[in-house]
Formats: C-alpha cells, sequence, structure tokens
C-alpha cells in the first residue's frame, strides 16, 4: 500500500529525473524564425489566430525552406562539375533536342525563375496525394521540390539553369538518390506576362520521377509573409486553395489540404492568407497597403469549422453552449445575438451548396468590448470550433458591416464566408458588389 | 519581466530573445515530462515559441505571459502527441540512468513502471499531472491555464494518479502462488 503522501513523493522524484535544460539548438532555431518571421497583424475584426501547433504548417515554410535550400546550396556548391552545363541525353525517354548553350557558355539562370512556387497534386516520391508541391529555385540554380506544406522533406535535388525557354536541371550529389548522380532533363518553362505564373513541359528527362514531378502549372508564392501560405497578388483567374482544410476526415489526420476549395478573381485582387482554417482574399490595392498591425478596410474571408463563440462579456475563447452546428442553428444564433443588428437571413446556393446568408453591423445599445479591441464596442460573433485558443476567432467592431454566409458542405461540416467592410455603410455595399462575385465562383472539392 | 514582455509584443526580437532564454528551459522540462520524447518535446517547443512570437500583439495583459506561454506550450504537446501517435510505440523514452533522484527514493524500477503507466495516459491527463507535480500549480489555476473547468483538472490529476499509483503499488505486489487444496 501506498499513502498519498508517499505516492505524491515518489512522483515529484520520477518528475525530477526529466531534463531542464532545452537543447541550444533548439532555442537557436527558434531565436532564428523570430529574426526572419514578423508578428500577426492585428485582427480587430476576425482575427485569424492560426493553430502553430504543427511544426511543419505554413509558418515555418519559409524559415525552413530558406534555410534547407542554402544547406542544399552549400552541398552543390562543394562540387563544381554539377553547375556544367546540360549536355543532352539522346534516348527516346530522355532529351532529344537539348538547346545550345548560352552564348558565353556559362550557365545562367533566369531571375523570373528564381522563388518559390506552388504546384498541384502531382506524383512526387513520397508526397501525399492530399498535399500539393512546392518548387524552390534558389538564386544559384539550386533547385528541389518538396510537399507544399513541407519544405523540411526535400526531393530531387538538382541543379537549374536556363537559356530563354530552355531549362535544364542535372542531378549532382543528391543524397537522397532520388534521382542518378549526372542524370540530365531539359524542359521549356513559359512565365506568364506578370511572372505569377509558369508552365512548364517536358523535352525529356533521365530521371522519370522529376520529369513526373516537375511538368504542369506552378503559381509563384508571392505573399508578404512566406507564413501567411498565400500566393499575393493573383491574375485574373481560377485558382486553387493550397492548405485550408474544410472538412473533418478521421482517415487524414494532415492539418492541409490541397485544392479544398476553387476561386475565381477578376484582375486587381490578392490572396492574402491560406492556412489551415481561413482563406483571405483582399483587393490587391489593399493588400499592398496593409502591413502588419493595421487591418484592412475590407477583405472577404473563407472560415473553416465555424461554430458560435461564447457569448460573455470577456469574450472568452471558447464554444457558445447550445447550439446546433448546422446553417440554420448558426444563423439563428447569431440573428438572435443582442449584439448585432441583423437582416433576415435568406437562402444562397455556392458550388451548389445549400446556406443562408445575413448581413451584420452591431447593435447602437451594445456597450461591450472584447479585449484587444482597443476600446471600441466590439462582440465576439464566429469562432473555429472545438479549437482552444488556437483557431481563428472573428468579432464585429463598431465600425464594421459585415456579410455573414454560412455554407453547409456535407458530412456534418460548416464553411462561413465574411465579407467585412469597416468604411461605413456606401463602402460596404460597394465592396459587395465586388466581392459577391467572388463568392459566387467558390466551388467546393 | 513585465518590461520584456511588453517591449517583445511590440515587435522587440531583443526582448523576445531575453524572454526565451528566460523561460525556455523551464516549458522544455514541462514538455519533454508530458510528451516523454526528446525531439517531440523540442517540436513542441519551437512550435509554442513560434507560436507565442506570432501573437504577442494579441496578449492583453503582459502579466499573464508566463501563464499564457504555459497554455500555448500545453497545445503544442497536445499537437505533437497526435501527430506522432501513429507510431506512438517507437518514441525513445528518457534515459533511466539520469540524475539520481534527490531522497534516492525512487529505484530504476519504479522509473520504469512509472514511465509504463504514464505512457498510458491520455496526453491532456499528462499535462495535469506534470503541471500538478513538476512546477506545483495547485489545480485551480491548471484549470484556468489550460482553459478547462476546475472539475475537468480534478478528474484528470485524480484519473492519472490512479492509473500511476496502481501500477507501482502493484508491481510492489508479492507475487502470490496459488495451491490445489485438494
Amino acid at each position: 500500500m501506498t499513502t498519498d503522501r508517499d505516492f505524491d513523493r515518489l512522483a515529484r522524484a520520477w518528475l525530477d529525473l526529466g531534463p531542464d535544460e532545452a537543447p541550444e539548438r533548439t532555442v537557436t532555431a527558434i531565436l532564428l524564425a523570430a529574426e526572419t518571421m514578423p508578428q500577426v497583424r492585428r485582427r480587430l475584426r476576425w482575427p485569424a489566430w492560426r493553430d502553430l501547433s504543427m511544426s511543419r504548417s505554413p509558418i515555418l515554410i519559409g524559415v525552413w525552406a530558406m534555410l534547407l535550400v542554402t544547406v542544399a546550396a552549400i552541398a552543390l556548391l562543394g562540387r563544381p562539375e554539377q553547375h556544367d552545363a546540360v549536355t543532352a541525353p539522346n534516348s527516346s525517354s530522355k532529351v532529344t533536342d537539348a538547346p545550345t548553350a548560352s552564348p558565353t557558355g556559362a550557365a545562367t539562370l533566369d531571375p523570373r525563375l528564381v522563388g518559390q512556387w506552388i504546384g498541384d497534386r502531382r506524383p512526387i516520391l513520397g508526397i501525399s496525394l492530399d498535399q500539393g508541391a512546392r518548387l524552390i529555385v534558389s538564386d544559384d540554380g539550386t533547385t528541389v521540390i518538396t510537399p507544399a506544406n513541407n519544405p523540411g522533406d526535400q526531393y530531387l535535388l538538382s541543379n537549374t539553369s536556363t537559356d530563354l525557354e530552355t531549362m535544364r536541371v542535372k542531378t549532382g550529389g543528391d543524397p537522397r538518390g532520388d534521382c542518378a548522380n549526372g542524370d540530365a532533363g531539359t524542359y521549356v518553362w513559359s512565365p506568364s506576362p506578370s511572372g505569377r505564373l509558369m508552365t512548364i513541359s517536358a523535352m525529356g528527362d533521365d530521371c522519370v520521377a522529376r520529369l513526373a514531378s516537375m511538368v504542369g502549372t506552378w503559381w509563384r508564392v508571392g505573399c508578404h509573409q512566406l507564413s501567411d501560405g498565400c500566393l499575393g497578388d493573383l491574375d485574373p483567374g481560377t485558382y486553387q486553395s493550397a492548405f485550408i482544410k474544410l472538412r473533418h476526415d478521421p482517415s487524414n489526420q494532415a492539418a492541409h489540404t490541397y485544392g479544398n476549395v476553387t476561386y475565381t478573381v477578376p484582375d486587381g485582387w490578392a490572396d492574402a492568407s491560406d492556412t489551415e482554417g481561413t482563406l483571405e482574399l483582399e483587393p490587391a490595392d489593399v493588400y499592398a497597403t496593409v502591413t502588419a498591425g493595421e487591418e484592412p478596410p475590407h477583405e472577404v474571408m473563407l472560415l473553416a469549422h465555424p461554430t458560435i463563440a461564447a457569448q460573455d462579456a470577456a469574450c472568452t475563447h471558447a464554444d457558445e453552449r447550445g447550439v446546433q452546428r448546422t446553417v440554420a442553428g448558426l444563423m439563428q444564433a447569431i440573428a438572435r445575438m443582442p449584439s448585432l443588428t441583423t437582416s433576415a437571413p435568406t437562402s444562397i446556393s455556392i458550388g451548389g451548396l445549400h446556406g443562408q446568408m445575413i448581413d451584420v453591423t452591431m447593435a447602437p445599445s451594445w456597450r461591450g468590448s472584447c479585449p484587444g479591441t482597443g476600446g471600441v464596442r466590439s462582440a465576439s460573433v464566429l469562432r473555429e470550433a472545438g479549437s482552444g485558443d488556437a483557431g481563428w476567432s472573428g468579432y464585429v467592431t463598431e465600425q464594421d458591416h459585415g456579410r455573414l454566409i454560412v455554407l453547409d458542405l456535407g458530412g456534418g461540416d460548416l464553411a462561413a464566408i465574411g465579407i467585412v467592410d469597416n468604411q461605413g455603410q456606401a463602402s460596404f455595399d460597394a465592396f459587395v458588389g465586388e466581392a459577391m462575385p467572388i463568392v459566387l465562383s467558390l466551388k467546393f472539392n | 519581466m513585465r518590461d520584456l514582455v511588453e517591449r517583445a509584443r511590440d515587435g522587440d526580437r531583443d526582448a523576445f530573445a531575453a524572454l526565451v532564454a528566460l523561460t525556455s528551459d523551464r516549458m522544455y522540462g514541462v514538455a519533454a515530462r508530458i510528451l516523454r520524447d526528446d525531439m517531440l518535446a523540442e517540436d513542441a517547443l519551437q512550435s509554442a515559441f513560434i507560436n507565442v512570437w506570432r501573437q504577442l500583439p494579441t496578449l492583453r495583459d503582459p502579466d499573464r505571459f508566463e501563464a499564457w506561454l504555459r497554455r500555448v506550450l500545453v497545445h503544442a504537446c497536445y499537437a505533437e502527441a497526435r501527430r506522432r501517435r501513429a507510431w506512438a510505440t517507437n518514441v525513445r523514452v528518457l534515459p533511466v540512468d539520469g540524475p539520481a533522484a534527490p531522497d534516492s527514493m525512487i529505484s530504476v524500477l519504479d522509473r520504469d513502471v512509472l514511465d509504463r503507466a504514464f505512457r498510458r495516459l491520455r496526453v491532456e491527463q499528462r499535462a495535469v499531472f506534470v503541471l500538478h507535480h513538476h512546477l506545483g500549480l495547485p489545480l485551480a489555476e491548471i484549470a484556468e491555464t489550460l482553459g478547462i473547468p476546475p472539475g475537468t483538472a480534478r478528474s484528470r490529476l485524480h484519473y492519472a494518479t490512479r492509473v500511476l499509483r496502481a501500477a507501482v503499488e502493484a508491481d510492489a505486489a508479492p507475487v502470490v502462488h496459488e495451491r490445489r487444496m485438494a
């Protein structure tokens, strides 16, 4: 028999055996990340407190991608022969028409190719089909392909050079051995006039795995903050999300998924954030001028797994109890909130999915103010269900006009869409006119 | 610490580095004890501090920094535990030949029994147990830190204690050899 006191002493003694010093490499990595990573923009209306618990969430992508490509570059630089111009293989499965090298004979690299690019799902060695791909080309030509959300797992280490539209790649010193040393490939790459998109087609490659993963369309990662996982300014056209995960899937514990939603934008829009819980689109002029700590005057948000936020004066980071997580349940709860003045909910169909839409402003009689909103009248409305204090959370302030849409994705999953403006009724009406065609273009996969 | 927190909240990276220096050892100790795996603990620590750096502008009360950090860290531990559940059976254990307990009251056998029993607990139960017995936090503060009702904290601690205690007692019980009476 063990007494309580004995057990407590035993437990403490056992716990005392554990380590009490953080490894230096971890502390160094933390400080390095902080050096290169901006703090969040203050989301006074809809703070997207992202879940950063996954050590390989998009938040770390920029840092690790840069670190690891640098390491790869050092490895390649240690092997001067790997920077030689690629010679053309000659079998049918190999490069048959390699263009001549640049006039100087030196390997060159078009700077428009340098940077990070996101591609859709493709057969890359070891990459989950749920993930998109990321092509990283450093300015010395070092090239790797990684899962879109996991640049720590780098594949197909190559050296790239270009000659006009011809792109040559060659393997050398690839520690993984995805391609054999000396494997060479020749591709044609075509950047869009804006440089935000490129297509790569193959002329041939000794390495079949590289050929399978390289070919296709790639979108430049033009995000102001790589940690936001976004593309930044967009050409007019149709895009797929890269990270937001809208559906619970017990068989898939990955935090992100590629292509959960498709959207179409006209000229002048930007993808401002794409994370596991949120996708944010803003007019490009807003995205260009809003910096960390500032609130965009208007934006469109797609929010995963919404529920009603606890309706208490402290704006507690908790789900409101007793609310049925259905379209009607959420809409009824919003319409009943004493903090809000609302329109009558109306039905809407987006991408073939049923939903309801409601316009909200702060009720003139409401005197509450959520902490962190600078003392203005404000109230919690929606939050990411069951996320503790790690998910997104949204509240309305006295300056805001919002249109909220809740959609039924099926299988018990919901999505919310917010169109928010803090510049007054006329500005809101005009912004809704711009935003609704984009919202109505959404398709959920 | 309040001054450091306020400066870090305003984007001062030197102040943040000082905060990391002040708290990282203690936080790593908590993560390592909850997760019982050094690598997972490193990942959780890194994830938590990066999260804290990013979210510092949203911290309302600088005096609550350490409680907030603990909360973020524990949630990072939850995520690490979930992420690695598929190969949790392969995680490395803390070395049994570590420093001796202060009063030499814990045997190698006890450590092994406690290690194995502890791994059977849910990570949420482990967290409460570690915060209570290692950091010495009272249940009310644990509940506030984790954002759970005090009753939930109490029941998690009670369950964890019961499991660990039963394991120790079972291990200490004399072996009974039954004999057929007829």
